[in-house]
């Protein structure tokens, strides 16, 4: 009895066969890449990319146009295009041109990728120095290169783990917008027509607009302060001359340097306020391997003053680079969660406009380096 | 006017039987020549019922009934017909000392001597005496003992059972040499008159089980049984049941292992294998190997065992899922290579599947019925023309070839016949509704083959022991095989009445 | 004299029975709910309510002890004579079929967001209804194997939750108490209804084989459970910001979204659908308790058509009604009182009655 009343059941579902959801995956045209860029009008223009996978096509993708209001007006006009019903489900990486993200906070076009369950939040937001048309022709030129989706991303990911750029996807970049103690960045992009390359970080501030950019030296200091570097470790170059060295001459000498690469790395940070302002003390421990010493200081004799000018160096650049949030009022480190953590009185009055009480905030760094090892040479 | 005839001559027939019925139930007379007219009467049209009329030296007549080739022909010459023609001092007191042969039964109606002739007992009718003597003298034509194909054993023994139940039984107990090794026999068939020989150590296994299994035997009333098949289906607790619910072995120290756990075995007669119950699910994924290897590998290979199950009967249907409704969770790469193959073929993904599990399934059975030499060539044909024709003529994808192979072979991997061809078997639905739900519709699958699984049961035993209900010390001996001196209890899902296993012969019975 | 002795359980499916009708939907929703009221301090609420929760259940236990042999059911007529016994039993069919039905309406919409949005709703709560049907038809024991087994089946999933630590930020939980106490205590009451799910033992309690083990069974369920919650809410607090936690209705599914391995992504819709397994196990044993109620309710022994005529009604009406977001949350808000009610005042003030009439029994039996 029971099995009539399953086969029952089982076929009046084959005949109404309504799952509306079905979509075999040849038939689905799944965008790999999503573009948003302004044209001169300042009209919105969407650019996406799916793979074809007909044998008969000459092409490999196809790559479409349209301008539109929101993003999920682009997708109506879209599917008029193109074959088969344009799926953002396997979306790989978003490229936000440079010129629209100077205009409009880009996460104000995104709200569909977010709400909708079926879209992605690990596509790769990326920032691109140039028009997306242009990006695209260009990819479509390297005949030896893969589809443009599956080509971007390996571009992307390759920088994450060379510590070229910071791993925002669209989670941490919707994370990095709702997170008041922090500012949003993400991956840098620019091409001419043999190459594609990362260029560093973008940084945004706090109304989501495009301020400026950490180039390929910077970007690993960022992602030492949030910790975030990869496992490949960060290298630091810098002339060094050692004042007990005896060399030819002391100035124009500087084609042989310093290089050292982070291997561990701990980092603490103390929140205090003073007279209203805050005072963050950042004390960060490293351990670093030597890769390169000038062949003239001997390394015995100044090791001391070798970790001297290393930490020197090391406090100069995040020094910099601080004074470079501070001038923007951007916060892309994130000490907005240490304040909230540990003086959550005085964040709170400060909390609806962090990036502002941090660019008077005062940050002192306490660097501690220990030489692991120096190579093979002696 | 032939229809008619034919009628009249087959009422006539009933009513013989019905008068062999009545002669079948009487004693023997004691003149001769009448007992020679009622077995020409009742063995009309038998040839190869052999009557051989002799003299005793006492003078009186002699006749020795037997069935050609169900009795050794040595042993009759030899041991019955010489001593009685030669002894001097015969008598019908002392024929028991004359004839040589280990049993002799004396009979005294007709219906014992028929089924006694029919088991290859020589019966011996003297004139003037109203019995008859059955001599046994078995010896039919039999198989040499050999290792059983389906369950062959790297380490393990190479015996199998063979087709006679009494050989059987003896092949079981060389391996439990205990005098709580008891056996019912049952005959079961009316025509068939098959013996069931029932298994038990009687300290260990459950009583109520082993009423609730002679119940069942009892209440058979069937024309004949010939196979342990037969009997399983007669016996199981849920004919619907889409796993085995007991265990047919072919295998004589496999047998010994779960009587050992407390289980019972069922020989028949004709049949070369034993009936195990009750069973759980999880005890067909171990096989006597697995005790004859370090535990460490047969750990290894118990896994692997449950991880085949679940490719076997799940890897299609989430393949059609995730290429029909979530490609989404396909990595973009290897999504492209899908969608590349998938590209060429005309089918939806349902009918690629089918189309390839049905030529394999029907390669795998024409390979099993053919001679061995034919049964390659089966293989090799299929081989090429699924694994490259096919995918070179669009239509199957290669992804596709990769997934029904690895789900074959899966299969394979399961250690027992029946729940292999189960599990075949329950891809099908599976994949049906990957096709119609997605990943939905396999998790209303599976929840129904679990609601199925919680509430089988096998001889009165939950089937889902001991994952449901849960009992954690038979994990010892279930997805993980610990070392043998862990495992000290018999498992609980056998219902034992004794559950130390190891020095039981200290602290006998503790459990009772 | 045992009623109930041919279906007797065992102390690990009385836990898992319980424990695995208490974890629910409150895994997706509750990280949301309680940063809502309670910033990431909500999980300081969740100890409240797991002590709360385990306050009720030995309430319970302690009345059942005195009637080992009765379950609510046969208890309620005894204690309150037969008329008003009877209305108890109806609402307490009430509040278990409508338990029922909000999940099954609540799981139908979830998998209809999450993964079939133009599948029309009613084929989903018909396949979904089939293997509850089996279950719930086949009695007490079954349902407690089936909890077992459910429990071993959707182990894997708890640890998935672990990968959204790569992206953690311990110090969303600092400082701790930064609004002080009064948003916690506030929070609390979104953290009992979670737990419901133990007043159930007002039904297993006649069926436990070993009657002593019960007080230990329902705080081992109850212990599980809060562990359970605790690992989810701290992880997902850690993940998302304080302020993000809050936009997102289901915030566990989105950590599983962002899950990346080389050969598999995207696990919240492998994890939702093998969800639909742990949540059927939060919809049978409410169902098997309505259809209970109404078959002792009518003096009838066996449940089995009763639990045929609440699924036929339940699969004919789910052909017109299709779940909408905010119908559901108006019926889950009924949901909550009514658990708040059913599950926690109604066994104190029922543990207090019994306290009280046992009492005068007792005395005007001495006397």
């Amino acid at each position: 009895m029971r099995k009539t009343f399953l086969f029952l059941i089982c076929s009046s579902f084959l005949f109404v066969s309504g799952c509306g959801d079905r979509m075999d995956l040849e038939n689905a045209a799944f965008v790999l890449v999503l573009g948003l860029d302004l044209d001169e009008e300042g009209r919105l223009l969407v650019h996406t990319s799916n793979p074809v996978f007909s044998q008969e096509a000459e092409k490999r993708q196809d790559m479409k146009k349209t301008a539109a209001s929101s993003l999920h007006n682009s997708r109506v006009q879209l599917n008029a295009q193109s074959q088969g019903f344009p799926a953002v489900g396997k979306l790989q990486v978003i490229l936000i041109s440079k010129k629209l993200a100077e205009q409009i906070d880009p996460f104000l076009l995104l709200e569909y990728l977010y709400r909708v369950a079926k879209n992605p939040t690990n596509a790769r937001v990326v920032i691109v120095d140039g028009s997306i048309d242009g990006l695209f022709n260009a990819q479509e030129q390297m005949k030896d290169k893969p589809r443009i989706g599956v080509h971007l991303k390996d571009i992307v990911d390759t920088g994450f783990e060379g510590n070229e750029t910071v791993d925002v996807r669209l989670q941490k970049y919707h994370y990095q917008v709702f997170e008041k103690g922090i500012t949003p960045s993400s991956t840098e992009l620019s091409y001419n027509n043999d190459e594609i390359k990362i260029t560093g970080t973008s940084l945004f501030n706090s109304e989501g607009l495009y301020t400026s950019s950490l180039d390929l030296e910077e970007t690993p200091l960022l992602l030492i302060l949030i910790k975030e570097t990869e496992t490949k470790s960060p290298q630091f170059t810098f002339p060094f001359s050692s004042n007990s060295s005896d060399g030819e001459g002391g100035e124009g000498h500087n084609f042989q340097s310093l290089t050292f690469a982070i291997q561990k790395m701990k980092k603490k940070v103390r929140v205090s306020v003073q007279n209203g302002q805050f005072v963050f003390k950042e004390s960060i421990k490293v351990d670093i391997d030597l890769t390169e010493i000038p062949t003239d200081v001997d390394f015995e004799k100044n090791k001391k003053e070798i970790k001297k000018a290393i930490e020197e160096h090391l406090k100069q650049k995040f020094s910099n680079l601080i004074k470079k949030f501070q001038e923007n009022e951007i916060d892309p480190v994130g000490y907005g969660l240490y304040a909230r953590s540990f003086q959550y009185k005085e964040w709170k009055n400060v909390q609806d406009d962090w990036p502002k009480a941090f660019s008077e905030a005062k940050i002192d760094f306490n660097i501690d380096v220990t030489i692991r090892n120096q190579g093979v040479m002696k | 006017m032939k229809p008619f005839r034919r009628r009249k001559t087959n009422k006539k027939e009933i009513q013989s039987q019905q008068d062999a019925n009545i002669i079948l139930q009487s004693p023997f007379s004691s003149n001769i020549d009448v007992n020679v007219y009622i077995l020409e009467q009742l063995f009309k049209d038998i040839p190869d019922l052999v009557m051989r009329h002799f003299l005793l030296s006492t003078g009186s007549n002699a006749l020795l009934i037997y069935m050609k080739g169900l009795v050794d022909k040595e042993q009759v010459h030899l041991h019955v017909l010489r001593p009685l023609m030669n002894s001097n001092t015969i008598s019908h007191g002392n024929i028991e000392s004359v004839i040589s042969v280990g049993k002799i039964l004396k009979l005294e109606k007709w219906q014992k001597a028929e089924e006694l002739i029919f088991n290859g007992f020589s019966i011996l009718f003297i004139d003037g005496v109203p019995l008859a003597y059955a001599i046994e003298t078995k010896g039919w034509p039999q198989r040499a003992i050999e290792e059983p194909a389906t369950e062959s054993t790297i380490k393990g023994a190479h015996q199998g059972f063979i087709e006679t139940g009494v050989s059987n039984v003896a092949l079981v107990r060389r391996y439990i040499q205990n005098r709580e090794l008891k056996i019912k026999e049952f005959d079961v068939g009316r025509r068939s008159r098959t013996k069931l020989s029932v298994l038990y150590i009687e300290d260990l296994v459950h009583p109520e089980v082993l009423q609730e299994l002679e119940d069942r035997i009892q209440q058979i009333d069937i024309d004949a049984i010939l196979n342990t098949g037969e009997l399983e289906e007669l016996i199981e607790d849920n004919p619907f049941a889409l796993f085995p619910q007991s265990l047919t072995t072919e295998r004589p120290d496999g047998t010994a292992s779960h009587l050992l756990q407390g289980r019972i075995a069922i020989i028949v007669d004709g049949s070369p294998s034993a009936l195990i119950a009750p069973m759980t699910f999880t005890s067909f994924f171990q096989t006597v190997d697995d005790y004859s290897m370090r535990w460490t590998v047969a750990s290894f290979i118990r896994l692997l065992r449950f991880g085949a199950f679940f490719i076997a009967v799940l890897l299609p249907a989430l393949y059609i899922a995730s290429i029909s409704f979530h490609y989404e969770i396909i990595p973009v790469s290897l999504l492209i290579s899908v969608g590349e193959s998938r590209a060429v073929v005309p089918f939806p993904p349902i009918i690629e599947a089918l189309l390839m599990e049905l030529a394999l399934e029907m390669m795998r059975e024409a390979g099993l019925r053919l001679p061995a030499p034919v049964g390659q060539t089966v293989g090799i044909v299929g081989g090429i023309v699924i694994g490259q024709a096919a995918v070179e003529a669009g239509i199957v994808s290669n992804i596709m070839v990769i997934v029904v192979s690895i789900t074959a072979i899966s299969s394979f991997i399961i250690p027992n016949q029946d729940m292999a061809t189960h599990i075949r078997l329950l891809r099908f639905p599976f994949m049906l509704i990957s096709t119609l739900f997605g990943m939905v519709g396999i998790v209303i699958g599976i929840m129904i083959v679990m609601a199925h699984f919680v509430s089988l049961e096998s001889l009165g035993t939950p089937y889902g022991s001991p994952i449901a209900p849960l009992r954690l010390s038979d994990w010892k001996d279930n997805f993980i095989r610990f070392p043998r001196w862990a495992m000290v209890n018999r498992p609980i899902s056998a219902r034992t009445t004794q559950l130390k296993r190891q020095k039981s012969k200290r602290n006998r019975g503790d459990q009772k | 004299m045992k009623k109930y002795a041919l279906n007797e359980i065992t102390t690990s499916q009385f836990i898992f029975f319980i424990y695995k009708t208490q974890v629910g939907m409150g895994i997706l929703t509750m990280p949301r709910i309680t940063a809502e009221e309670a910033g990431t301090d909500g999980w300081l609420s969740v100890i409240f309510g797991y002590f709360l929760a385990i306050f009720i259940s030995l309430v319970i236990i302690k009345v059942m002890e005195k009637y080992p042999e009765d379950t609510l059911f046969d208890l309620l007529p005894k204690v309150f004579g037969k008329w008003i016994g009877k209305l108890f039993i109806i609402g307490w069919i009430g509040y278990t079929g409508y338990f029922a039905i909000v999940l099954l309406l609540m799981t139908v919409f979830i998998i209809q967001v999450w993964i079939f949005p133009q599948t029309p709703s009613f084929l989903v709560m018909w396949l979904f209804l089939i293997p509850i049907y089996m279950i719930t038809r086949s009695g007490i024991r079954v349902i407690g194997r089936y909890a077992e087994f459910v429990y071993f089946i959707t182990l894997w999933m708890v640890p998935l939750l672990l990968f959204g630590l790569k992206d953690a930020h311990w110090l969303n939980l600092l400082p701790i108490l930064k609004e002080g106490w009064k948003p916690v205590l506030v929070a609390v009451q979104k953290t009992v209804v979670p737990f419901i799910g133990f007043e159930l033992a007002f039904i297993l309690y006649p069926f436990l084989k070993n009657k002593k083990s019960a007080f230990k069974g329902i705080i081992i369920a109850n212990t599980l459970t809060f562990l359970l919650y605790m690992y989810v809410i701290i992880i997902t607090y850690v993940y998302f910001s304080p302020d993000e936690i809050k936009e997102y209705t289901w915030p566990t599914l989105n950590i599983l979204k962002s899950i990346e391995l080389p050969f598999l992504e995207r696990f919240e819709i492998i994890f939702l659908s093998f969800y639909m397994i742990i949540l059927s196990m939060t919809i049978i044993p409410f169902l098997f308790t309505a259809a209970f109620g109404t078959s002792k309710l009518f003096g009838q022994k066996s449940h089995k058509i009763h639990v045929r005529i609440y699924i036929g009604v339940i699969a004919f009406f789910s052909i017109f009604y299709t779940p909408i977001g905010q119908n559901m949350e108006s019926l889950g808000k009924w949901a909550d009182y009514l658990g708040i009610g059913f599950g926690y005042a109604f066994p104190i003030l029922f543990g207090l009655y019994v306290f009280i009439y046992t009492k005068l029994k007792n005395r005007r039996l001495s006397a």
